[in-house]
Parts: structure tokens; C-alpha cells; sequence
């Protein structure tokens, strides 16, 4: 028996735009979760999804990758890579696993909500594939996580962490819930498949399978490239759509959910992606900075993109390509120093040939950034490495749940950071953070960071301590210095130490 | 007596401490709390006596000896540290 072509009869077998006899449309599709703007249907028939794909192909393809997947992962378990590999790349597995997998298994509701609530036939195709595939991401990483307990009991938080109290876990959560779990079908379209997923991912994915694949990390790395298939199918959800918006005088409201959804994916994966690309990669393994990675794969590719589809670029663009040259490099020393809240050893990066590549990637490095450093490092040398664990916790941006940080020497901007609303004072990492909140306060204004739950007595006892437990951390857990200070030792002769 | 949670920065370090000071505290006792966080931790020492504190929104010092509330600090307040004379030229935030 001969089988149709595809395209001789998807178009037709998609078209499910049905109309209700039982219910009203508005019940079928309440404006609330699906779109909130009410763009007219004639508006919605003009979504066309750029990757057609039926089921039978679908599962066909990803049961190949599926096996591609674990059969390289069985043929490295051969091997002693993991053995060989040394702490920091433990850390960067660490790392991402805590941050991703579970994120990546959440999104399956964000993706149902847009395979139940798309206005067009073609979205909730995609989107149904697009709930598969984060069942997969999920389980796979979960597995490989698993496997690697063996190493170390760090490797737990890839399944513990969201369910914590931790900072990170805060931060995460309170991203995932405001960029794709909390919204309706359109602005998830935005938000999760354009914003994160167009935007973001790729640098996540390619970049890291990249670095993998450099130190040696074949498993991991064919298993974060085979997921990339899958998100950038999927990460094409929101591009029909947007196109649509402008297209039918929904600009303005297009844009707004691309420069909200942007801004708080950014922060998301400056402190994933900055941290691990220029501090945690052994420095012979580094292709590039971040900050070259962010001017690729962001300022390129995803500005090119924005203008080809009639958006502007968001209005702080200008103010976000000089933030890549910092704010990383904040989360850094706050990852370094307050490595006991963490699920994963700290390497501090700085080392003498590290410093010289930062301060030529990064010029003037050594003279902001370089000098806490200097301090810190004169500290461990001279045996007081008390002084290098925190008394207090440090204050997080009220919307971002990040530590607020600047660049040594540069001035903070009290006008853009600070606002009291219903008497409660707020205080964000920059004006864009203050932007987002003053969008939507009734939205955000609730929020507890981990500095209101401690103010609200929720830690107890109410000290570093109490806090680490109220985190989550048992002392197994707990971050450490990934090389037991050599970092501080390098390069010098031991009697200039001892001098010291 | 209560404790006064703030928010403390200091010139030429990176992030924001809290700091609970109790409401009889001095400001010259914020200070020394607050320094002992950052000073010889994050900077190299400095002599006490060149620490002052402000508003973070505001240019003039505190009194040292005025007690915090007196002086105009209120619950989650933000106050910065900087130093006088600068030691290298002008102060830096
Ligand atoms: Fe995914
Ligand atoms: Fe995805």
C-alpha cells in the first residue's frame, strides 16, 4: 500500500479549529490561559508552524535519539572518565543537573498548557510534541544524574533541589513559575519558547556539549546535543506566533512579553552559563568567554532575529550588553564564598594564568574584581580562611532572588533599585528588575526571597547556620572549595608563603 | 530593645550584607559591625577610624556617636560604608 506524502494531507488533518455546540467558544477557550489579548480567529487561522512532523515520525526519530543517547552512555561507563575527570567538571555536571533537570520536566505543564490552550491547530501540535520531548529531557538527565551518585552525594540535588529551600532553588522556581509556568498560552508561546528557549537554551546546550565534548565528557555531551534536537524544534513554537501579533496590531504587547521574558531568562543563565563558561571549564579546555558565547549566540543570532520579525530589540538593550561584562563575575565570588549553600564544589577560578585570561577577556578585571580576590587569597594564605566564610547572608534582589551585586568601584544606583510599595521596601538588582516589578506589582509584591523568609523568623536559629539547615544542606552536602585552596598557593615559592 | 535589620554596602566591595544592629545601637557601632564583614575580608585593612557611614541615596555621614534611629536609620533601610579621607584619591562609590 502506497502512504500518502505528508504534505499531501497534514494541513487538512491538523485543521481541528472545530466549532463548539456544547460549550461557547470563550468557555472552550478562556481568555485568561489561552490569550489574553482575544486576537481574532481570522488573526489566528495566519499560524503556520515552521516544522511539520506527524506522531509516527516523531516517535520514530526519537526513539533513534533515545537509543543513540544511552548506548554512548553504556560505551563511556567503559571507561574511566569520571574517575579522571577532576572536581570542577563534577561541579559543572553538578551544577547543571540541580539547575535543569527538574526545570526541564516542569515545562511539560507549560507545553500542555499550550497544546490544550493554543488558538491554533498547528501550536498544539508542536506543543504536544514538545510535552513529550520534556518528559524525555527530564528522565534522561535524571538517569544520568543517578548514575553518578556513585561519585558523590552532591549529585542528589539534580532531584532534591527544586523541592528545597535553598537560594538557588528559590531563584529558580520563582523564574520557571513567572516565565512559563504561571502564564497563558501566549505569553508562555513568548516567554518559554522564544524568550528562554530561542534565546537561551542553545547557548546552554551547544555551548556546554561543546565544553564537554573538549574535556572529554562524550556521554554528557551527546545527551545535552540530543536534547538540543528537540528544543530547537520546539523553541519554534513562538515565532509564528509573534509574527502573527506584529503582523495584526498586537505589537506592543508582543514586545512586552519578549522584553520581560528575556530579561529574567538572562539573569537565569548568567549565573548557569557565565559562572561554569569563564571560572568553572579548566582554563586549557575554554573556547571561548562568555561574554564572546553571550555576543554570538545573543547579540547575533537572537537581535537578527527579533528585527527580521518586525520587534525592536528590548528597550535595555544597551544597559544588557554592558551588563555581560559584570554581573556574572558577581555570581561567581557570591558562588565562591557562600559555597556552603551550594550542592556542588566551588572552583574559585582564579589562579594566576586563570586571572591573566579573565583580565585579557575581561579588561580592567584584575583591578575591580582581581582585588577582592587579592584579599581573599591573602586571607587563605596567611591561615585564616574563617575570614572567607560569610557571618550574614546577603541581600537578594526582591524580584530576581539573586544576590544584588556591582562591579567593585562602580556605584550603585539607589534611584533604580529601590521601591517602597503598600509600605514594603523592595530592592533590585537594576532598573530593568524595577521595570519588570512596576509591569505587574500585584504579581511579584508577594514574593518571599530567602531575606524576607528569614525576616519573617522563618529560619531559625536566625544565624548562617540556621540558615544552611533551613536550606536544605545536610553537611555532606555542602560546597566546598573545589581544590582545597591550591588556587591561592599557585605560582608561588613556598618560602615567599611562609613569609607571609 | 529590637533589632533594626539593614541592608549595608561598602565602598569598593560587591554586594549587599544584612546586618541587624539593635535599636540602642550607635552609629559608630553599625559601623564597626558592618566593617568587620567587609574590612580585611573583601579590602585590605583599614584604620577604623577613616570608616564612615550614609544613606546610600544620601552624600553626608552619619554622626558616629548619634544613636541609628536618632540619626534617621529605619528598619531596611540601605547605608553604604565609605572611606575618609579616600586613601587613593577620590572615593570610588
Ligand atoms: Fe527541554
Ligand atoms: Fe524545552
Amino acid at each position: 500500500m502506497t502512504l500518502l506524502q505528508r504534505s499531501d494531507w497534514y494541513d487538512v488533518a491538523r485543521d481541528t479549529n472545530w466549532t463548539p455546540s456544547f460549550v461557547a467558544e470563550a468557555e472552550l477557550f478562556p481568555s485568561d490561559i489561552s490569550d489574553p489579548f482575544d486576537m481574532p480567529k481570522a488573526a489566528w487561522a495566519e499560524y503556520d508552524e515552521p516544522y511539520k512532523v506527524s506522531y509516527a515520525e516523531y516517535v520514530k526519530v526519537q526513539r533513534e535519539k533515545d537509543a543513540g543517547v544511552y548506548a554512548v552512555n553504556t560505551a563511556a561507563a567503559r571507561t574511566r572518565f569520571m574517575e579522571e575527570a577532576g572536581q570542577r567538571w563534577h561541579s559543572v555536571l553538578k551544577l547543571h543537573f540541580g539547575a535543569v533537570c527538574l526545570a526541564e520536566s516542569s515545562s511539560q505543564i507549560s507545553e500542555g498548557r499550550m497544546a490544550r490552550f493554543g488558538r491554533a491547530p498547528g501550536m498544539r501540535n508542536m506543543a504536544t510534541f514538545g510535552l513529550l520531548d520534556e518528559i524525555r529531557h527530564g528522565q534522561a538527565q535524571l538517569y544520568f544524574a543517578h548514575e553518578s551518585l556513585r561519585y558523590s552525594p552532591q549529585f542528589n540535588f539534580a532531584h532534591k533541589l527544586l523541592g528545597t529551600q535553598e537560594w538557588g532553588a528559590i531563584m529558580t522556581r520563582s523564574t520557571l513559575d513567572d516565565v512559563f509556568l504561571g502564564r497563558d498560552a501566549v505569553t508562555t508561546a513568548i516567554m518559554l519558547t522564544f524568550a528562554f528557549e530561542t534565546g537561551f537554551t542553545n547557548m546552554q546546550f551547544i555551548g556546554l556539549a561543546g565544553d564537554a565534548a573538549e574535556a572529554g565528557d562524550t556521554s554528557f555531551s551527546n545527551l545535552i546535543s540530543s536534547i538540543q534536537t528537540d528544543e530547537s524544534r520546539h523553541a519554534q513554537i513562538g515565532a509564528p506566533l509573534l509574527k502573527l501579533m506584529v503582523k495584526n496590531g498586537y505589537k506592543a504587547e508582543a514586545q512586552k512579553a519578549v522584553d520581560i521574558g528575556f530579561w529574567r531568562t538572562y539573569r537565569f543563565f548568567t549565573l548557569l552559563t557565565g559562572t561554569v563558561i569563564d571560572y568553572f571549564m579548566p582554563l586549557e579546555k575554554r573556547t571561548s568567554s562568555f561574554k564572546e558565547f553571550m555576543e554570538e549566540w545573543i547579540v547575533d543570532q537572537f537581535e537578527r532575529t527579533l528585527l527580521d520579525m518586525g520587534l525592536d530589540l528590548p528597550w535595555y538593550w544597551d544597559f544588557f550588553l554592558e551588563d555581560i561584562n559584570s554581573f556574572h563575575h558577581g555570581m561567581q565570588i557570591g558562588w565562591w564564598l557562600y559555597r556552603d549553600t551550594v550542592w556542588f564544589d566551588v572552583p574559585a577560578g582564579v589562579s594566576p594564568a586563570e586571572r591573566e585570561w579573565l583580565e585579557a577577556k575581561y579588561p580592567g578585571w584584575n583591578d575591580s574584581w582581581g582585588r577582592l580576590w587579592d584579599q581573599i587569597g591573602e586571607n587563605i594564605r596567611a591561615g585564616k580562611t574563617d575570614l572567607t566564610v560569610p557571618k550574614t547572608l546577603p541581600v537578594v534582589c526582591s524580584f530576581n532572588n539573586l544576590p544584588l551585586v556591582t562591579t567593585p568601584g562602580k556605584s550603585w544606583d539607589p534611584q533604580g533599585q529601590m521601591l517602597t510599595y503598600k509600605g514594603k521596601k523592595y530592592y533590585f538588582q537594576s532598573h530593568v528588575e524595577k521595570w519588570i516589578f512596576e509591569q505587574d506589582p500585584e504579581r511579584y509584591a508577594a514574593h518571599q526571597t530567602l531575606i524576607d523568609q528569614f525576616l519573617a523568623g522563618k529560619i531559625q536559629p536566625p544565624n548562617y547556620e540556621g540558615a544552611l539547615n533551613y536550606m536544605g544542606l545536610s553537611p555532606v552536602e555542602r560546597g566546598k572549595d573545589a581544590e582545597n585552596y591550591a588556587w591561592a598557593f599557585a605560582g608561588r615559592e613556598p618560602r615567599k608563603m611562609a613569609a607571609e | 530593645m529590637s533589632d533594626l535589620p539593614l541592608l549595608v554596602s561598602c565602598e569598593r566591595d560587591f554586594l549587599v550584607h544584612l546586618v541587624a544592629v539593635p535599636s540602642e545601637a550607635r552609629v559608630c557601632d553599625l559601623i564597626e559591625a558592618a566593617a568587620s564583614l567587609v574590612v580585611g575580608v573583601h579590602l585590605p585593612d583599614m584604620p577604623a577610624s577613616s570608616i564612615r557611614l550614609r544613606k546610600i541615596d544620601r552624600h553626608e555621614a552619619l554622626p558616629g556617636d548619634a544613636n541609628v534611629v536618632d540619626a534617621g536609620i529605619e528598619p531596611m533601610d540601605w547605608v553604604h560604608l565609605f572611606f575618609e579621607p579616600a586613601s587613593d584619591g577620590k572615593p570610588l562609590q
